[in-house]
């Protein structure tokens, strides 16, 4: 199917060459943009399948597996219950107004689905429904990026621009199946919105205008990045202000996108008031104020003929501006407008996140972005990228103001946050598929090579060099997709692949080994401690309550649970009881050297519970005298001392007859070094021990504290140094 | 007996002359302009071991270029100013602002060329930069160690303001930063000729400004840079290069595909722009010349000639940017590197 999609490229090449006007030739156009874009929906889709077929149709990583539980839920209730839902399962003993807080439009479009393929008589699992969503919207994404590129320069390089699109794994990234996040359907509805508004302010359309702020509010309704079109619409028109190119086309379309638009985006309930209130979205409002102002200007200048109205027109328009920042300042000091979000923060101070907010900088996805991730992601559009931005700023149309708009904040974003590279990827190929096909244009035209009957030897000759070779990067561009969909991005992370000493692959499946544990052994309302990470999956998978996850929203939370981790045991065990949890998971990859567990990512539990109790919680006990994080011999006191350490390290260097090697931190743990565990015992421990689970001991039936009892055991029990795995005494629930 | 009492009221006064007060250390901090005591061979046993009651903070480090400490020297900086914004609130050196009333003075001892101080080998360091905090009382072996943090700057000295509060219980110790007049100046400067230029030579700036070409080379350099991590080496403070086993300079970091030297951005950036140039050469110069050329005898070998150049410049630096990101991802199977290697 690859192969395809390679032969896609080649001929939509040649595309703008057949301009004949005869029926057939328009027929053979027709027949073969029809057959092209089938190609490219098949190798979108194609590529996009490798996790299900080198592993299983599964839901991927984390988040998604919130997003499926809740278009379970969607499915099974109604509608109004969904909006209405109240999550006691999760945030224990808060619980979450879930309904409220989640961005509703990928459940209901999967829903959607789901209902009617049920309607047309094909009932599928909704499990497959959602596995399969992102690589089906990534066909529509291509041919929107296609009718958005067709706009900006031709179908030529909309082609080009579609083919990029399907295949290019800096979208793919997002997009595998079963990876059902909502950027899967958010980077479709994007395009989809820049394409109506490319169209509506080029023609002035109230329809065209009317779609975009119809797909706006489908964005807003998926995704949180909506802001970005928010911000980015206004400035274009603003932009083209300053350009002195406002038109009577500009106000109709802006006038019309807004109102509709930030009307229905106030119908979403987790948005709400803000579009009016936050920050963020105040750029928007101002724009709209300024066309007002513009619009009304342009209308006196037609009626007095005067030369001092560019006099009062820049006197009004400074004016103006000063008592708008003024207004914008003074409201945000009074509360009336929320000041902007941390995200945004951290986009425009990068220390900010660092300083103030410790878990939005504790996300892996919130990293900047080195230069060999941008060739990883796009190959050689990266360096057709700034050329294509080069060119269009020749021609500098209204439309090619926004892309390179689009382009510039993008390329910024990106370079911030890695996630934000996911927005950058259309206009790379937007871009990159100008340039080339500019290139094409000039060097596929073979309609002066023959002159007089006469062929031009040394102009057939330059054609065929330049565009041979560009077309042989084309064939690498799909081997390098490929490769990168096949190596990096189609691993579920539930499940991951590892190789033995003999070559053979095999699967480590301990978190479903686990999870299924606890949905078989535990009770159904015990209550799961973990870090953040794993709450969603733990939800999902176990059915059991937890007390932190993913939609991180309550920071005091995340941090108590953090210090239950930091702390020593008795401290821990107290405030676990407080939180009325009956079990505590840890992610231990030291035997199997799995790096993304529980004790590299301590240092954050640490760091965002300081945050809030930094009398009792401070970063630097942790490391050894020498200042380093290390988790051997000499490791610090307190760190041996904490919970995290002796859960993760319990019963481990037994397990080598007495030198515990950490394959992660290449440290050896001696049993001297790991303090015994009297308030938790140790109930399961999957095969390769990437999961641990402990169960908080019932108080002392003698009174005594728990320390004491372990005390005594140990020391009645001082020559028998077996350790007793014991199973759990509970029955098995089916 | 009489000897014994005698000795006795002789080491009581010898003891009371021989503690440092607060007036010698004062005028021991006011020698030097940054209210720094130097600590030599002579002096140190005298300040640091002898009966006082004022804290003394002690920086040990080396400012000798064999040493190479670039954090030493970052550090001292820090330390000035430390020195600095105490004597600013407190001249004397003492707070009263806590319960009981606290002097604090600053000490330094530094390894300037190849003689090492008797303090060094006398703490037995084998590492600077140190901070050692010296209580009241006259201990020379009780001290604290107040450890430096990785990241330099501003915030590494409120971490150390912080530390020294706590251990010492001062609540009233602020920093001050010095103003940064340069900055202020470039500002002010730039300003000036902005408007110099736009009520001079209104035209030539309008002109300027409405260029075109101008715009796009800004704003597509501004691309480029971003696209080459410059965002990276800002965010995360990379060093320009990276030194070898055997001492030879490394461009870039082998293996590692999530970080980079900030050398990487000027180079990638430089392979970005030319790949960028032979494109916009392909696209716009080429026919350009062609026309240009019509009908002449010249023609054709210009037309060939150029896009002919073009492709192979396009081809070089594509090869060059595969091998290098080969140093970065090793086993990346498309590189165009069989042909690149006579570019190398």
């Amino acid at each position: 199917m690859v192969t395809t999609g390679k032969s896609t490229i080649a001929e939509s090449a040649k595309t703008p060459v057949l301009t004949g006007k005869s029926s057939l030739v328009r027929w053979v156009q027709t027949v073969l943009t029809f057959t092209i874009f089938l190609a490219i929906f098949g190798a979108a889709v194609s590529s996009r399948l490798f996790s299900v077929i080198r592993f299983e149709s599964i839901i991927h990583e984390f988040d998604p597996w919130f997003n499926f539980r809740a278009t379970k839920y969607l499915v099974t209730h109604s509608f109004l219950e969904f909006l209405n839902w109240f999550d006691d399962r999760t945030w224990y003993p808060l619980g979450r107004v879930t309904g409220g807080t989640l961005y509703p439009g990928l459940m209901t479009t999967s829903g959607a689905v789901w209902h009617l393929l049920k309607r047309i008589g094909l009932p599928v699992d909704i499990r497959n429904v959602c596995v399969m969503f992102a690589p089906a919207f990534s066909g529509i994404t291509a041919l929107a990026t296609y009718h958005f590129t067709k706009e900006i320069k031709d179908s030529g390089a909309g082609l080009l621009a579609a083919a990029f699109m399907a295949i290019v794994p800096g979208y793919i990234s997002r997009s595998v199946a079963g990876s059902y996040d909502n950027e899967a359907i958010a980077i479709t509805l994007l395009m989809v919105t820049f394409m109506f508004w490319i169209k509506a302010q080029k023609t002035g359309s109230i329809l065209h205008a009317t779609l975009t702020a119809l797909f706006y509010f489908y964005m807003v309704s998926a995704w949180g990045g909506y802001v970005f079109i928010t911000n980015l619409i206004p400035l274009h028109i603003f932009i083209l202000i300053l350009m002195g190119r406002y038109n009577a086309k500009l106000y109709s379309a802006y006038t019309t996108w807004y109102a509709i638009g930030t009307l229905a985006s106030m119908q979403i309930p987790f948005v709400g008031f803000l579009p009016i209130r936050s920050n963020d979205h105040m750029a928007a409002l101002g724009v709209f104020g300024l066309l007002q102002l513009v619009a009304f200007g342009h209308f006196v200048k037609t009626k007095v003929s005067s030369d001092k109205f560019r006099v009062v027109m820049i006197v009004s328009l400074a004016l103006i501006l000063v008592v708008g920042v003024a207004a914008l300042f003074a409201l945000t000091y009074f509360g009336f407008i929320a000041p902007w979000t941390g995200r945004f923060y951290s986009l425009w101070d990068t220390n900010y996140a660092k300083i103030h907010i410790p878990i939005i900088a504790s996300v892996s996805e919130h990293q900047p972005v080195a230069w060999p991730a941008f060739f990883f992601d796009t190959h050689f559009l990266i360096w057709l990228f700034p050329a294509g931005v080069f060119l269009l700023f020749l021609d500098l149309k209204d439309e090619h103001v926004f892309v390179i708009v689009y382009s510039v904040l993008c390329s910024y974003f990106a370079g911030v946050m890695i996630r934000l590279m996911l927005t950058l990827t259309p206009v790379i190929c937007v871009a990159a598929a100008v340039a080339l096909s500019k290139i094409f244009d000039v060097y596929l035209d073979f309609s002066h090579t023959m002159k007089n009957k006469k062929v031009n030897v040394s102009n057939l000759v330059s054609r065929l060099l330049v565009s041979s070779t560009f077309i042989f990067y084309l064939v690498l561009f799909v081997f390098h997709c490929t490769w990168v969909n096949k190596m990096a991005y189609s691993s579920p992370s539930v499940v991951l692949p590892s190789t033995t000493y003999d070559g053979r692959t095999v699967l480590i499946d301990d978190f479903r080994e686990a999870y299924y544990w606890l949905r078989l052994n535990t009770e159904e309302d015990a209550k799961i401690a973990s870090w953040w990470d794993y709450g969603y999956q733990i939800g999902g998978m176990a059915d059991r309550t937890t007390l932190v996850d993913n939609n991180t929203w309550n920071n005091t939370h995340i941090a108590l649970v953090g210090k239950a981790m930091a702390s020593p045991e008795e401290k821990s065990y107290e405030i676990l009881k407080q939180l009325d949890a009956d079990y505590v998971l840890v992610i231990f990859g030291g035997l199997l050297g799995f790096s993304g567990d529980d004790v590299n990512k301590f240092l954050w539990m640490v760091r965002i519970s300081e945050g809030i109790w930094p009398d009792e919680i401070n970063e630097r006990n942790y490391f050894s005298a020498t200042g380093e994080y290390r988790v051997d011999s000499s490791a610090s006191q307190t760190m041996k001392e904490c919970l995290m350490y002796k859960m993760s390290y319990q019963g481990y260097p037994e397990l080598f007859g007495g030198q515990g090697i950490d394959k992660v931190r290449g440290q050896t743990i001696l049993p001297s070094d790991v303090l015994p565990l009297d308030y938790f015992e140790e109930v399961f421990t999957s095969e390769n021990w990437l999961v641990r689970l402990y169960q908080l001991k019932k108080e002392d039936s003698e009174g005594r504290s728990l320390k004491d009892a372990g005390d005594y055991e140990r020391s009645t029990t001082k020559s028998n140094k077996k350790k007793n795995f014991k199973k759990p005494d509970l029955d098995l629930r089916v | 007996m009489q000897y014994q009492v005698l000795l006795s009221l002789w080491s009581l006064v010898a003891g009371l002359c021989m503690a440092i007060t607060n007036d010698n250390l004062l005028q021991r901090s006011r020698k030097s302009s940054d209210n720094i005591i130097e600590l030599t061979d002579g002096n140190y046993q005298r300040i640091l071991g002898t009966g006082r009651n004022a804290w003394i903070m002690v920086f040990l480090t080396s400012s000798s270029p064999q040493i190479g400490c670039a954090t030493c020297i970052e550090a001292a900086d820090e330390y000035k100013l430390l020195a600095k914004s105490w004597f600013k609130d407190h001249p004397e050196g003492v707070s009263t602002a806590g319960e009981e009333e606290a002097s604090l003075f600053f000490a330094i001892s530094d390894l300037k060329d190849s003689k090492i101080p008797e303090t060094f080998s006398f703490y037995g360091l084998e590492h600077v930069p140190k901070f050692f905090l010296f209580g009241p009382g006259g201990n020379i072996r009780e001290y604290e160690t107040i450890e430096l943090m990785s990241g330099g700057g501003m915030e590494r000295v409120l971490g150390l303001v912080s530390d020294i509060k706590k251990s010492t219980n001062i609540p009233d110790f602020n920093i001050y930063q010095p103003m940064n007049w340069s900055l202020i100046s470039i500002v002010a400067f730039t300003t000036f000729c902005i408007s110099y230029m736009f009520k001079r030579h209104y035209e030539l700036t309008t002109k300027i400004l409405s260029m075109r070409p101008l715009w796009a080379l800004v704003w597509t350099f501004f691309t480029i840079l971003m696209l080459g991590g410059y965002m990276f080496n800002l965010i995360r403070g990379s060093q320009l290069a990276g030194v070898g086993e055997n001492g030879d300079l490394v461009y870039f970091l082998p293996n590692q595909s999530s970080s980079q030297f900030r050398i990487e951005t000027q180079i990638t950036g430089v392979i970005y722009s030319g790949l960028a140039a032979a494109v916009v050469g392909l696209v716009l110069a080429v026919p350009k010349l062609k026309s240009y050329y019509k009908g002449t005898s010249k023609s054709t070998i210009v037309e060939v000639g150029s896009s002919v150049v073009f492709a192979i410049m396009v081809y070089a630096f594509f090869a060059g940017l595969t091998s290098i990101y080969e140093i970065k991802q090793p086993g990346y199977p498309y590189p165009l590197t069989k042909v690149s290697s006579l570019f190398k």
